[in-house]
């Protein structure tokens, strides 16, 4: 191998080595924003999340103040929804098991894991979320690993605030 | 040598087509000792192939096929009607439906039940069995093949249901052979009778909160072609909501709001049935399931209701005084009785 090619080759490494490094360093690179979130529920010293069997849920929470029931059309299965003071969990059937797809915050007893409950303004979920949520009207919602956390928003204060299973 | 071939390959055909036809005929839900809503689009036909016409038609989910009786509106106006329901039937197989029912008879007057209009798009593959798999070929059951596939389901597996139902293979019955080629009618024209009672909880829970209350813009497309093709027809379009009204299924304000606006916008009339104490719902027993669907005593109230107001404002004729219609309608309403009185001793 003469010093021309000897060159070349080192160059067209090199130039490879960078081209490599920066599809590297572009697909690897994630700032805090680009890793969802871990939404979950805490409510009498017991995290609650979506998509986990919901007697787990209730056994740890304990006493509840009511449970409903409401079949399907046709099919069999009945969804589930117990009522705690400030909360509720609704559940739907799978299998043996009933797995919870919405928690709802319904006062201003109970708040998120961050600390925002019913009747706190726009400004300060924003404020504790982040700006990367999705508008609905004055609502805002935010994708998090895997579950939405939607706050409803009306004349700028929050009314309710649920944790749902993503559909998509 | 040619010929024999041609004949060789069409005996062929002919073998395979028939295996199709007679596996398909085995190995898809019979919908009798369970899921026996899967069977009510199917049995329509029935009228159409006895030639019996209807004064109204009836259309949409469980709301409409277990809250109006035909056998009660007959009985007490003398009007006579179909209701084509089924589980979770989406708007725009609601459109599809009627369409089709339309090419058959022109009604008086079409009842629809505005509830699906909640659904902005396919929810499930059993459902949409349910409602398109018991429709006869034709180009409106093709319509509601394509706008209601939901993600996995294919439009080929609608032409050759057996592509879908091969694998119940290991779960036949007797009574997926028993029902092959004939079933008994579930319904009475349409009404699935229910006997149970469960009272609705005394504390009423409302639905939960939404994000966004419009009801979805494709729903209103449907709703504007279910509203053209009756103004087409010469048929009077009335839009209804179940007295029903369940956190799981809520009726909300905002929904009430924007039907109620469409029908001002057209002239249509609107009736709300929720919280209607003319009609005397008794949620301690009028309901089997604790509220979300009435039982026959429920649902034979709604009617009594529904069909004074009918007779009423549209004008319909009471045709038991017609010898043909009264013998046809006699003997439906004597088996709607007779099964109402069978299935109460054994409740």
């Amino acid at each position: 191998m003469n010093k021309k090619s000897i060159k070349r080759t080192s160059l067209a490494l090199f130039i490879t080595l960078c081209a490599v490094s920066s599809i590297f360093l572009i697909s690897c690179e994630q700032t805090e924003n680009d890793i969802p979130a871990d939404y979950f529920f805490k409510a009498r010293g017991v995290t609650v999340r979506v998509g986990e069997n919901v007697d787990n849920a209730t056994s740890a929470l304990g006493e509840y103040n009511s449970l409903y029931l409401a079949p399907s059309c046709a099919v069999s299965g009945v969804d589930q929804m117990y009522v705690y003071n400030g909360f509720r969990l609704t559940a739907y059937p799978e299998a043996d098991k009933h797995i919870i797809y919405i928690i709802e915050l319904t006062n201003d007893t109970v708040s998120t894991a961050e600390g925002v409950s019913v009747g706190d303004t726009r400004e300060k979920v924003i404020s504790v979320y982040g700006e990367a949520y999705e508008s609905v009207g004055e609502s805002v919602r935010y994708k998090g690993r895997d579950c939405l956390l939607q706050f409803i928003i009306r004349e700028g204060k929050v009314t309710s605030i649920k944790y749902l299973a993503q559909t998509d | 040598m040619i010929k024999k071939r041609v004949i060789s390959v069409l005996s062929c055909a002919l073998a395979l087509v028939a295996a199709v036809y007679l596996l398909t005929l085995l190995t898809m839900p019979k919908y009798i000792s369970s899921s026996r809503e899967g069977n009510l689009i199917s049995e329509y036909y029935g009228e159409v192939d006895k030639d019996i016409a209807h004064q109204v038609l009836f259309v949409g989910d469980c709301e409409v096929y277990e809250s109006f009786v035909p056998a009660n509106l007959w009985e007490e106006q003398g009007i006579t009607s179909y209701v084509r329901g089924s589980p979770q039937q989406l708007i725009w197989q609601s459109y599809y439906l009627l369409r089709e029912m339309l090419e058959y008879e022109t009604p008086d007057v079409v009842v629809l039940g505005v509830f699906s209009m909640k659904y902005g798009e396919g929810q499930s593959e059993v459902y949409n069995r349910m409602t398109i798999d018991g429709m006869r070929w034709s180009d409106e059951k093709w319509g509601a093949v394509r706008s209601s596939l939901t993600e996995g389901e294919s439009t080929l597996s609608y032409a050759i249901p057996l592509l879908r139902f091969h694998s119940r293979w290991q779960e036949l019955t007797l009574e997926d052979v028993r029902y092959m080629w004939r079933r008994e009618s579930v319904s009475h024209n349409g009404y699935l009778m229910q006997m149970g009672v469960l009272p609705r909880p005394s504390e009423r829970v409302e639905g939960s909160q939404l994000i966004d209350t419009s009801l979805p813009d494709i729903c209103f497309e449907y709703l504007d072609k279910i509203r053209e093709l009756c103004a087409e027809s010469g048929v009077t379009l009335v839009l209804v909501k179940a007295p029903t009204n369940n956190w799981r299924y809520w009726w909300y304000d905002e929904w009430d709001e924007q039907i109620s606006e469409y029908c001002e916008s057209y002239g249509l009339d609107y009736y709300n049935l929720i919280d209607n104490c003319e009609i005397g719902i008794d949620w301690e027993r009028d309901t089997y399931d604790g509220g979300v669907h009435l039982n026959v005593w429920g649902a034979e109230k709604t009617t009594s209701y529904l069909g004074r107001l009918l007779a009423e404002k549209y004008c319909l004729a009471d045709l038991r005084g017609d010898a043909q219609t009264s013998r046809i309608w006699q003997e439906k309403l004597e088996k709607y009785k007779e099964e109402k009185e069978r299935a109460g001793q054994n409740e």
